[in-house]
């Protein structure tokens, strides 16, 4: 397992046990074999940035 | 594919909700705010939702959702997505993962999130050679939350002349790509069939069971 996808594991792991999480689902773009570990790495840092993250609402889109 | 239809019935419940909130299903449908897509889903379902956006500037990753509570019972749920995405499709990334929250039970449990992640890779939008199955049924719900199956008529009568696809996009608030993809002759076969197979089901005798997988 790569470096990435370890700590992708830890995180789901951790947020599993301390804070009641049972289940994520990503929606990829095109992501190919050779794509993996960046895809990995955009998970990792979307999970990190999670906590500061606030909706940016332009009212004429939704 | 009952699963499919299955799924159509709970897109369609969820739809009619939205238009006895609004009085109206007129589009486009509107997924934020109050009487929108998710403030339906919250008070049909009584979870609740937080949503994020935030340029992360991702060229793999443009939504993602996260379920909380315990066995038997979500509790809560949050939704991210890309800012960088264009409207239709952070509206289309939204539905998609809206549909997730619809129709996974609490008892969808994720055991094996690696092995989960490495499933999504090569499997793009509406795979034709199969791909994932089941992220097929949640693009498939999203679509029709957005461009609704009672709203089909009007979908079509739109559709005609050159240059069509924008127009109705624009209107359904919507990617073009998936106007073009809906527009599909076997596209909009495969969709009528599986809402024959939802009528069957709803027409079926009382006790009767549905085939599934």
């Amino acid at each position: 397992m790569s470096l990435e996808a370890r700590r992708f594991e830890m995180w789901f792991r951790h947020e599993r046990r301390e804070n009641k999480l049972f289940d994520v689902k990503f929606y990829p773009g095109d992501v190919s074999e050779a794509d993996r570990e960046a895809f990995f790495h955009e998970v990792n840092r979307l999970l990190k940035l999670r906590r500061e993250l606030a909706f940016v609402k332009k009212p004429e889109m939704f | 594919m009952a699963e499919v239809a299955l799924a159509l019935g709970a897109v369609d419940d969820l739809i009619e909700a939205y238009r006895d909130a609004n009085d109206a299903l007129v589009a486009p449908i509107r997924v934020l705010g109050e009487n929108g897509l998710v403030h339906v889903f919250q008070q049909l379902h009584g979870i609740k939702i937080t949503l994020g956006a935030v340029p992360w500037k991702g060229n793999h990753l443009n939504a993602c959702v996260f379920r909380f509570g315990t066995p038997g019972k979500v509790e809560r749920a949050e939704i991210y997505c890309d800012s960088a995405l264009s409207v239709g499709w952070m509206r289309f990334a939204i539905a998609k993962e809206l549909a997730h929250l619809l129709l996974e039970g609490p008892d969808d449990f994720l055991e094996e999130p690696v092995h989960y992640v490495q499933g999504l890779v090569d499997s793009p939008l509406f795979n034709k050679n199969g791909g994932n199955t089941s992220e097929y049924v949640f693009h498939l719900a999203a679509m029709e939350m957005l461009m609704p199956w009672k709203r089909r008529e009007f979908l079509l009568g739109m559709n005609r002349g050159f240059g069509a696809a924008p127009k109705i996009a624009e209107h359904f608030g919507v990617p073009e790509a998936l106007v073009k993809l809906r527009m599909r002759r076997r596209f909009r076969k495969k969709l009528e069939a599986h809402h024959q197979d939802l009528e069957d089901f709803l027409r079926r005798p009382k006790g009767a069971r549905i085939a599934t997988g």
